[in-house]
């Protein structure tokens, strides 16, 4: 019925008649409920307040609101309560959390609520949202759209593997050390890791307080421009939010990539990368040069330490909220998740002071000396080829710990940097998973890295590819 | 190894909560190492107090520019 629209598709379809969106909302819930649940990717359905929530819509006629009838799901992360009081399950994708509901409805998913979409449920995390690969033995481990053999990527898992197989158009995950680029590159997605303060975390489970960001997972950048608008901006509530202006991002991103100054690190990421991966980087870059952008090679200073530091912010701040819960629930906890969270019990009160005081100062002088001469640069996400689900269960194992540090290899230094970034799919690796590039700007420039991504999209083209479901 | 007091504690605490003692030894090492990498960095007297307050001054920056 909807299967791989649009946005704009299905505000067309529903705008021409209003009704129509009660049968969209039944369609999209079964197939959440079916296609859904064999990827191993949904948690929790409400077909009735759905339902209602659409029938309200309808009945206010509000048509020029911007996701009018638009259906969407999102990571188990966002809480919901609903007006009887009833909550969402807010399980963040662990046995120790069974039964545990929503208290609140996070800012993210009222304002999508305003906006006029439909949240038709809530959609499989990694446990605590700790986890790269996708792995859950409690909650599930959604499997890839383009091949069920491999992962979709960590923790947004289940929002990837819903949006990739075209149920809807967009689903919210949360990327605190890579959590939304990489399943969106490991399922073909557009992903958007937005600068740290831009997007409220107002009833967001936490996994680290300094880090944890809030952003859309969609086919296509101009839909990923359409849920950044609506849900960017100040919130009091969360100490990490800035007040800044918010850029008309639909009209801005139409400018295109002429004249955008564009990176690509000589250090640290290409040398980090798979060759595969590097080439796929170059080719990239080769052709933002083609399409008018003005490119040149850059060197990021001492980024090599940024990954293990920004493993220890999340593991110490991890553990600041869920010690207590680990330790006396630890069996009902992955062993993958429980060993995450148990390495940050060691840091003491003055590491921790001197982890985010480091973290200030290294901001300061990255991004000063970076983006003195360039817009943004360009990275890769995943340092490999997607692996399968089988060979990248590793548990609590000793290869456990070089595995997840090692996929985060590009992301995470993002996040110790606080920049925005977007993903982008380029085309296939050798296996035929998908395969993406980042861009990642100077803080609050999600406008020029759309529109980057926009005119990248119109030469890779992969909007139009589509798994077979 | 030189355990400092805090993990000595912790580690009990680990064993009293009945964690799995390869775990422990896994990760503390973890921990060890990336704490390591912490030790190395120096932090100059005037760092800013916030990462926001380092984006609101490289807004105001760009802005003059």
């Amino acid at each position: 019925m909807i299967d791989f629209k649009s946005i704009s598709e299905i505000k067309s379809l529903v705008l021409n008649k209003p009704n129509f969106i009660l049968e969209i909302i039944n369609d999209v819930i079964e197939k959440l409920n079916t296609i859904g649940k064999t990827l191993d990717a949904v948690k929790y359905t409400n077909s009735k307040f759905s339902l209602d929530q659409a029938s309200k819509l309808i009945q206010e006629k509000q048509y020029d609101l911007p996701l009018f009838g638009v259906p969407l799901a999102h990571k188990e992360l966002f809480q919901r309560i609903q007006d009887n009081g009833i909550g969402w399950p807010n399980e963040a994708g662990s046995k120790s959390r069974e039964g545990s509901k929503s208290d609140q409805t996070a800012e993210v998913i009222s304002l999508l609520d305003k906006a006029g979409s439909i949240d038709c449920g809530r959609l499989v995390s990694v446990e605590y949202a700790f986890g790269v690969t996708g792995h859950n033995e409690y909650a599930g481990t959604p499997k890839n759209p383009w091949n069920q053999n491999y992962v979709c990527g960590g923790s947004s898992s289940g929002s990837a593997a819903i949006v990739a197989s075209g149920i809807i158009p967009a689903a919210l995950g949360s990327d605190t050390g890579g959590s939304v680029r990489l399943p969106s590159a490991a399922c073909g997605l557009v992903g958007i890791k937005p600068t740290q303060g831009l997007i409220s975390r107002t009833g967001v489970f936490p996994l680290s307080n300094s880090l944890d960001t809030v952003g859309p997972l969609t086919r296509s950048v101009t839909d990923a421009a359409k849920i950044l608008q609506v849900i960017a901006g100040n919130d009091h509530k969360d100490l990490s939010s800035v007040p800044v202006k918010i850029p008309e991002y639909i009209s801005e991103m139409k400018k295109g990539i002429q004249g955008l100054k564009i990176g690509l690190p000589k250090n640290y990421f290409l040398e980090g990368s798979d060759k595969g991966v590097s080439e796929n980087t170059l080719s990239a870059f080769r052709l933002s040069e083609k399409l008018g952008a003005e490119c040149q090679e850059i060197n990021i200073p001492n980024i090599e330490t940024a990954n293990d530091l920004n493993m220890l912010l999340i593991s110490t701040e991890a553990a600041l909220a869920h010690q207590k819960v680990a330790l006396e629930r630890h069996r009902d906890f992955n062993q993958q998740t429980l060993m995450r969270i148990l390495s940050g019990v060691f840091t003491s009160p003055n590491e921790y002071e001197k982890l985010k005081r480091y973290r200030i100062h290294f901001i300061k002088e990255v991004i000063y000396k970076v983006f003195d001469g360039i817009d943004m640069f360009i990275a890769p996400v995943w340092p490999c080829y997607l692996p399968n689900i089988k060979d990248s269960d590793a548990g609590a194992s000793k290869k456990a710990a070089s595995l997840v540090r090692r996929i985060g290899h590009n992301t995470r230094p993002i996040n110790y940097l606080g920049l925005p970034a977007i993903c982008l799919p380029t085309g296939f690796d050798p296996n035929g998973l998908p395969m993406s590039i980042q861009l990642v700007g100077k803080p609050f420039s999600e406008d020029l890295l759309l529109r980057a991504a926009l005119s990248l999209e119109k030469e890779y083209n992969f909007w139009f590819k589509k798994p077979n479901i | 190894m030189n355990i400092s007091n805090l993990s000595t504690k912790i580690i009990s605490e680990l064993k009293k909560a009945k964690i799995d003692d390869e775990q422990i030894d896994n990760v503390f090492n973890i921990s060890l190492k990336q704490l390591k990498t912490l030790e190395s960095k120096t932090i100059p007297e005037d760092t800013a107090s916030s990462v926001q307050d380092v984006f609101s001054d490289f807004l105001t920056f760009n802005a003059d520019d």
